[in-house]
């Protein structure tokens, strides 16, 4: 008994002692591949003031993805074609120009395009952070009228087919 | 005495254990907990054998903090000349079936939904896009922003269906200035998406210069201008470029193209 505490002791400083050896050992395991957007819910955008001017709003979003190259856009999601494609709407007006995105200091890209518009790309990333601006012109003469809604589909997609 | 003692020292032994334990575990918790906070879908890309009734998973979780109306579709890719691929939002994937395509998902729930290919095309294989798009149940005024996550589809064709097969057409000089680089047309006659990649020498008197190809997915049927290598620094004149191109680690094709750098 009395070799048995001591042996006690020595184990507890050796199992201790053992525990940062165990950083040192191959460690690994299988991460599945995945997509996953997370997106801050703005506000804006449902009336404007007289006059011509540039209005804007801020989307911060998250990004986490596998994928070797990954793409962020923004498309409309109430319309697939025509003349409201992009385009904010009331139930009295439409505006003349179409909203636009850009994500960093990239030029502005409009979105009543068939084709989604790359706002950015990113290879493997964690909770990547990327803010999506989006701008709505208001042309000299027009009158905003009524309230306006619109869905966006902020978009992460693979690349490779 | 000397059994309380022993107690002592293995309470010590487990505390310090457990402390250790502790230590390491405590940085990667928060971790995986970050790791997710919206919507995700797993895997980024389904692959199986293109095989009548072939089946495979998606899981779809919702970590938004909103409650979501879910959508599930199987798109066609849309390919652009540069390579760049889209899911086309005007058409399905017809050859393809999703089962669970539309659902209400609370906040912190997963799903899982089964993608089928009921019938195998001529072609013998399948490609195309998941598109997945959660929309808050609750809409408001102003702009309302919804998910939309596009994972690959691959019903790649059996060993023995398998084709790889390359066509090269013209190169040409793209771009400008430092953005000045040679690209050849490359159209996949074969069967699966296996990527192209390959080595390129060019020759003129502005010099030599070679380099690998970037490896890039064509799509079956699809022509592309594949990027070779880039052209900038090299002075006007005519040059000559050896191409080989690779597919699934063997030499498909071997071309040698002329062009001028004006």
């Amino acid at each position: 008994m009395r070799r048995l505490v001591p042996l006690a002791a020595v184990t507890a400083l050796l199992l201790v002692a053992a525990a940062p050896a165990s950083a040192q050992t191959d460690v690994g395991g299988v991460v599945p591949s995945m997509l996953d957007l997370s997106i801050d819910d703005p506000r804006g955008f449902a009336s404007f003031p007289r006059g011509p001017g540039e209005h804007e709003l801020l989307i911060g979003t998250r990004i986490t993805s596998t994928a070797n190259r990954a793409t962020l856009s923004v498309v409309d999601g109430d319309q697939t074609s025509g003349r409201r494609l992009g385009h904010l709407a009331s139930s009295a007006s439409v505006l003349a120009q179409p909203l636009e995105a850009r994500v960093g200091s990239d030029p502005f890209q409009p979105l009543d395009v068939s084709i989604d518009p790359v706002l950015a790309e990113f290879g493997p990333v964690a909770r990547e952070r990327a803010r999506i601006r989006l701008r709505q012109r208001i042309e000299a003469g027009e009158r905003p009228r009524g309230t306006y809604t619109k869905t966006l589909l902020i978009t992460l997609s693979s690349t490779a087919p | 005495m000397y059994r309380s003692k022993l107690t002592l020292g293995v309470v010590i032994v487990a505390g310090l254990a457990a402390a250790q334990l502790a230590s390491a575990e405590g940085p990667s918790a928060p971790a995986a907990d970050a790791a997710q906070a919206g919507l995700s879908v797993t895997p980024a890309v389904i692959e199986t054998t293109a095989r009548r009734g072939a089946s495979s998973l998606a899981t779809i979780t919702n970590s938004t903090g909103r409650k979501l109306r879910v959508t599930v579709r199987a798109r066609p890719w849309r390919q652009a000349r540069s390579g760049a691929v889209a899911a086309n939002r005007r058409r399905a994937l017809r050859s393809v079936r999703v089962r669970s395509r539309k659902f209400t998902m609370a906040s912190g729930t997963s799903r899982s939904v089964t993608v089928r290919l009921a019938r195998v095309p001529a072609r013998r294989s399948q490609y195309g896009a998941l598109e997945v798009v959660g929309r808050p149940v609750k809409r408001r005024r102003g702009i309302n922003v919804a998910y939309r996550l596009i994972s690959s589809l691959r019903f790649n064709p059996t060993a023995g269906a398998r084709r790889l097969r390359l066509g090269a057409g013209s190169a040409r000089v793209t771009g400008r200035g430092s953005n000045r680089a040679l690209a050849l047309r490359v159209r996949n006659r074969g069967n699966t998406v296996d990527p192209v990649g390959g080595s390129v020498s060019i020759s003129g008197p502005g010099g030599g210069r070679s380099g690998s190809i970037s490896s890039t997915r064509i799509l079956p049927g699809k022509r592309i201008n594949l990027r070779l290598i880039s052209l900038s620094g090299l002075r006007k004149g005519r040059y000559s470029a050896s191409v080989t191109l690779t597919q699934a680690g063997r030499n498909r094709v071997g071309v040698t193209r002329r062009f001028r750098i004006r």
